[in-house]
């Protein structure tokens, strides 16, 4: 028995001279909601599309719930739930026809889990509306009722809270929670708002260009976006080597446009802007700060770690 | 690939398409049918030389319809695109890989419910069509025999049709809807022998590939039909059928399994 809901190795897609995914791995354990983090065309949605068999590996490895065969891997796919992109269903038929019609295709015993999933999303009263006339709102949900019509144990959700509104979008981060929390459902959700995934995640993957650039927990993250001093000065490299060298500063960032992080000396700036004034450094900004996921992406896309 | 069949058909029969479609043409049947019956009267001479004048019969009316089945070819697409709908145009088809439902069984399932619902159609239309002629026109003398010799064209019939099924099913698979259309619509009429005989008349040195052509032909053995009789063509038109139906859904598989979906 694995612990582990899905798992890639390798994971590479081509399109053509495009390197869309770059020899991806990804461990996603079960139980946990996955945040998956990159820019647009950063390969978030493609590798999702992956896992959800919409396209096939150029190379590498895909693993869900242990199985890894194409035939496997089709039978495990059973027990996972997918909205990739904005849900798609036959516009003219209603809501709980197009569930009926999944229903039947995927042998779910018993009409009553379309009412059960209509419900759970909040489209049990649509009645007779075709879901061509459907808000993008509407439009969501009956994706997500499908994707959990048939009780998985994985979701893979591509940007979900697209086109909801303020409250939809806090209802549907209550369903997930939910959902993860009473039935162990395992997510690995792609979003650019990155503050909703952190009021959701419980672990992290940063993908750039096709490539994964850090998988961490979100506890690790929280300690990663711990307070730090953020200084503006004219000649940054400089200024870290000074306050390396003098103050034995091991941890710091040094940003674009002359910024640096320290996570150091957090209880003394004063020293700090002392030492650098002293060495003729001109400091235009100093500012006691705390990231969060938002600067923390930002920083692992363009910035320089140290420490 | 019971429950893809069953979810198939239940889609295809809460369309109003389908429903319009029996209406227009049931309608069409009706006002054709109105129309004979108003000015369907025909005169013969008996060998007393007597002018006799008579309505048309059930047993013409079948002769008729024996010969225009080709138009099957066409009608099997209404069918097809019933029971495909449009499916990249509503980038459905994701909501099946992503399940895990095999691609194989999904275009076998497409393929075997276009089928079933094409039956039903063809049901509806032939029976309604019968019935009005029943209802409207006198039986006539051969009616047993010209049944029977109808039931003989429309086994021929059949393969073929099954033949064109297949291959449309085959370009919705790998082309948009109106690309698809196109495609089947110049395969089946512009590899008819007509079509050939215009070619040669003016190209005779592309006779011998012609000739290719119009063996491989899904019209071919329709004309033939008329000039042999179905016994003779019968056999032809299930080898070609099967060949055509065959042959498709094995290049279908081929180009569905590694398909992009979006």
């Amino acid at each position: 028995m694995t612990d582990n809901a899905l798992v890639t190795r390798g994971l590479t897609k081509r399109y053509g001279n495009h390197l869309a995914v770059d020899h991806v791995d990804i461990t996603i354990p079960k139980g946990e909601i996955y945040g998956l983090v990159g820019r647009n065309g950063a390969g978030k949605t493609t590798i999702i599309r992956m896992a959800a068999a919409q396209t096939v590996p150029t190379a590498g490895e895909l693993e869900l719930f242990g199985a890894t065969g194409e035939r496997e891997l089709q039978k495990a796919r059973s027990r996972t739930g997918a909205m990739v992109e904005i849900p798609s269903f036959y516009p003219y038929l209603t809501a709980k026809e197009n569930l009926e019609y999944y229903r039947r295709q995927r042998g779910v015993a018993g009409s009553h889990v379309v009412e059960d999933a209509l419900r759970q999303v909040g489209l049990d009263d649509t009645g007779k509306k075709k879901f061509k006339a459907f808000s993008l709102g509407m439009k969501q949900r009956l994706g997500l009722a499908l994707a959990l019509m048939n009780r998985p144990d994985l979701l893979l959700l591509d940007e979900p809270i697209n086109g909801l509104d303020p409250e939809g979008i806090v209802d549907f981060r209550n369903l997930l929670l939910e959902l993860n929390r009473q039935y162990q459902i395992t997510i690995l959700i792609s979003s650019h708002i990155l503050s909703e995934l952190q009021n959701l995640a419980t672990c992290y993957g940063f993908i750039d260009q096709g490539r994964m650039l850090e998988q961490v927990s979100a506890g690790k993250l929280a300690e990663k976006c711990r307070d730090c001093l953020e200084l503006r000065v004219d000649d940054a490299p400089r200024a870290a080597a000074i306050l390396e060298r003098q103050m034995g500063c091991r941890d710091f960032e040094v940003l674009p446009g002359g910024i640096i992080r320290l996570y150091d000396g957090l209880d003394v700036p004063e020293k700090v802007t002392r030492l650098l004034v002293k060495q003729g450094i001109s400091l235009s900004g100093m500012e006691h700060r705390g990231a969060n996921l938002e600067d923390y992406f930002l920083n692992l896309m363009g910035g320089v770690r140290h420490g | 690939m019971v429950n893809y069949i069953n979810a198939e058909c239940y889609k295809a029969f809460h369309r109003k398409y389908m429903y319009l479609f029996l209406t227009v043409i049931l309608g069409l049947v009706a006002a054709f049918m109105l129309l004979l019956r108003v000015e369907g009267l025909r005169q013969s001479q008996t060998a007393e030389g007597m002018i006799v004048i008579q309505r048309v019969s059930v047993s013409e009316l079948l002769g008729i319809l024996a010969m225009s089945l080709s138009t099957g070819l066409y009608f099997l697409m209404i069918a097809a695109d019933i029971v495909f709908s449009d499916q990249y145009k509503h980038n459905t088809l994701k909501n099946e890989v992503s399940y895990g439902l095999p691609r194989i069984r999904i275009y076998l399932g497409k393929l075997v419910s276009a089928a079933l619902v094409a039956i039903a159609l063809c049901a509806v239309l032939l029976g309604g069509y019968l019935l009005l002629s029943c209802i409207l026109f006198p039986a006539g003398e051969e009616i047993v025999e010209s049944l029977r010799a109808f039931g003989l064209w429309l086994l021929t019939a059949i393969p073929l049709w099954l033949g064109g099924l297949g291959l449309f099913i085959l370009l919705q698979f790998v082309m948009k809807n109106t690309a698809a259309t196109i495609t089947y619509v110049m395969i089946v009429g512009f590899l008819g022998s007509g079509f050939m005989d215009l070619l040669t008349a003016f190209m005779p040195s592309l006779e011998s590939a012609a000739n290719l052509v119009r063996a491989i032909s899904l019209n071919t053995p329709f004309s033939l039909l008329g000039k042999r009789g179905p016994e003779e063509v019968m056999g032809y038109a299930w080898a070609l059928g099967s060949a055509w139906l065959g042959v498709s859904t094995l290049v279908g598989l081929a180009c569905f399994r590694k398909k992009e979906i979006s």
